[in-house]
């Protein structure tokens, strides 16, 4: 009741003047709720999502740790080579799939539609290929 | 003493000797040029630049004049039809140009040499054109106006259904089509040392008459959109496109350490 705005905690305390069973409720309520708040606060002797984090916490990943943990000349150097080939099929893989891209001719479809053209792909549609040829050149 | 740790070791070496040849492998560039040939291709690619950049210049004036000819409800004919033919002139220029370079390097490098550099030129390629705006056929006044620009003109439904019609057609999207086929065509030409000229000269003429095809479509387009709109409504629609799409600044390539003046 306390809760309640101006008008409304009116029309509920002229109902409470008349009505006898909804009187003794609130009555009833409210020793309850003091009796509630005598109650001391209970905290848990142990966070369970606090465990759970702890075990589910992915392990950072060092290289160093990882080449730590092995103990041998031999398991070290298994490991070595593996990084060596992971890391040059990566080098590889993404020369390939950034530079390595034949000039077929086809261009992209453009998404954008804010763009002012002054010289159009059509006025030049060689143009990226001139260009390329002309880095070629002078790399050689 | 443990043997296996230096046959690790020696398997590790090789390992790293098969990925740095497999990487070295894939950038190598073509060898066994002489000084000589260095100096002339170094003098074509000048020239290459220089030309380009020039032609580039004029087409980029000629484009933005035709533009400003657009905004104009009353269609200067003249002046449109001596700017589309400055822009087809320049077209051709850079095609032509392109194919003139193309037999310069084939009398500077010999077969394998020539074989090594268009392998290069695949590798680089991309997969678009550089130094172009994007869209590379979406100017101002070639996109089909949207339902903000169509309200800014208070344009009735029947207005608006005309006029996007107008914008699609199937005429424009077969041509640029056909330029790039013919284009693909080309390059694929120009990747090879013994180049069959005639064929060149072929595809050069054909994507030349797309290229003149596509600015009399888009001219047509100009005069139809004034049948269909009052001229209120097109200096409405213009002012809408024109407060959108400010006027283009010319392009100009970063200059590069090679570049010279």
């Amino acid at each position: 009741m306390g809760r309640a705005s101006g008008p409304e905690a009116r029309v509920i305390r002229d109902h409470l003047k008349t009505c006898k069973k909804c009187e003794a409720l609130l009555r009833e309520e409210m020793a309850f709720a003091a009796r509630l708040s005598a109650v001391p606060m209970v905290e848990p002797a142990n966070d369970v999502w606090a465990l759970v984090r702890a075990k589910t916490k992915p392990r950072r990943l060092s290289i160093s740790a990882w080449l730590g943990r092995t103990r041998s000349v031999d398991a070290l150097a298994k490991r070595l080579a593996a990084a060596v080939a992971v890391i040059g099929v990566a080098a590889v893989t993404l020369y390939s799939v950034t530079l390595n891209q034949p000039d077929t001719g086809q261009e992209p479809v453009a998404t954008s539609g804010n763009s002012v053209v002054s010289v159009k792909w059509s006025d030049d549609p060689l143009g990226g290929h001139r260009e390329v040829l002309v880095e070629c050149i002078d790399k050689m | 003493m443990n043997t296996a740790a230096p046959k690790k070791i020696k398997l590790l070496i090789l390992l790293g000797c098969l990925v740095f040849s497999v990487a070295t492998g894939a950038t190598a560039e073509p060898g066994n040029i002489t000084p000589t040939q260095r100096e002339k291709l170094k003098s074509v690619a000048f020239n290459m630049r220089q030309k380009t950049q020039r032609i580039r210049d004029e087409l980029i004036k000629a484009r933005i004049e035709l533009l400003r000819a657009y905004q104009s409800w009353d269609l200067d004919e003249r002046k449109v039809k001596d700017t589309i033919s400055r822009i087809s002139k320049a077209q051709l220029a850079l095609l032509n140009l392109h194919l003139e370079n193309q037999f310069e390097l084939r009398c500077i490098l010999s077969a394998s040499q020539f074989d090594e550099l268009a392998r290069q030129v695949v590798r680089q390629g991309g997969r678009g054109p550089r130094g172009f705006h994007h869209p590379h056929e979406e100017g101002p006044w070639d996109m089909p106006p949207d339902r903000m620009v169509l309200e800014a003109a208070g344009v009735s439904a029947e207005q608006a259904r005309k006029i996007l019609r107008l914008y699609d057609s199937p005429r424009k999207r077969e041509l640029i089509e056909r330029l790039r086929r013919y284009t693909g065509q080309l390059i694929s030409l120009y990747s090879k040392f013994d180049l069959d000229r005639a064929t060149a000269r072929s595809l050069v003429e054909k994507i030349h008459d797309c290229q003149l095809e596509l600015l009399n479509l888009s001219r047509e387009r100009q005069e139809a959109l004034r049948s269909i709109l009052t001229r209120d409504q097109f200096e409405k629609m213009r002012d809408e496109i024109a407060r959108r799409f400010p006027m283009p600044k010319p392009w100009r390539r970063p200059p590069r350490p090679g570049d010279r003046g």
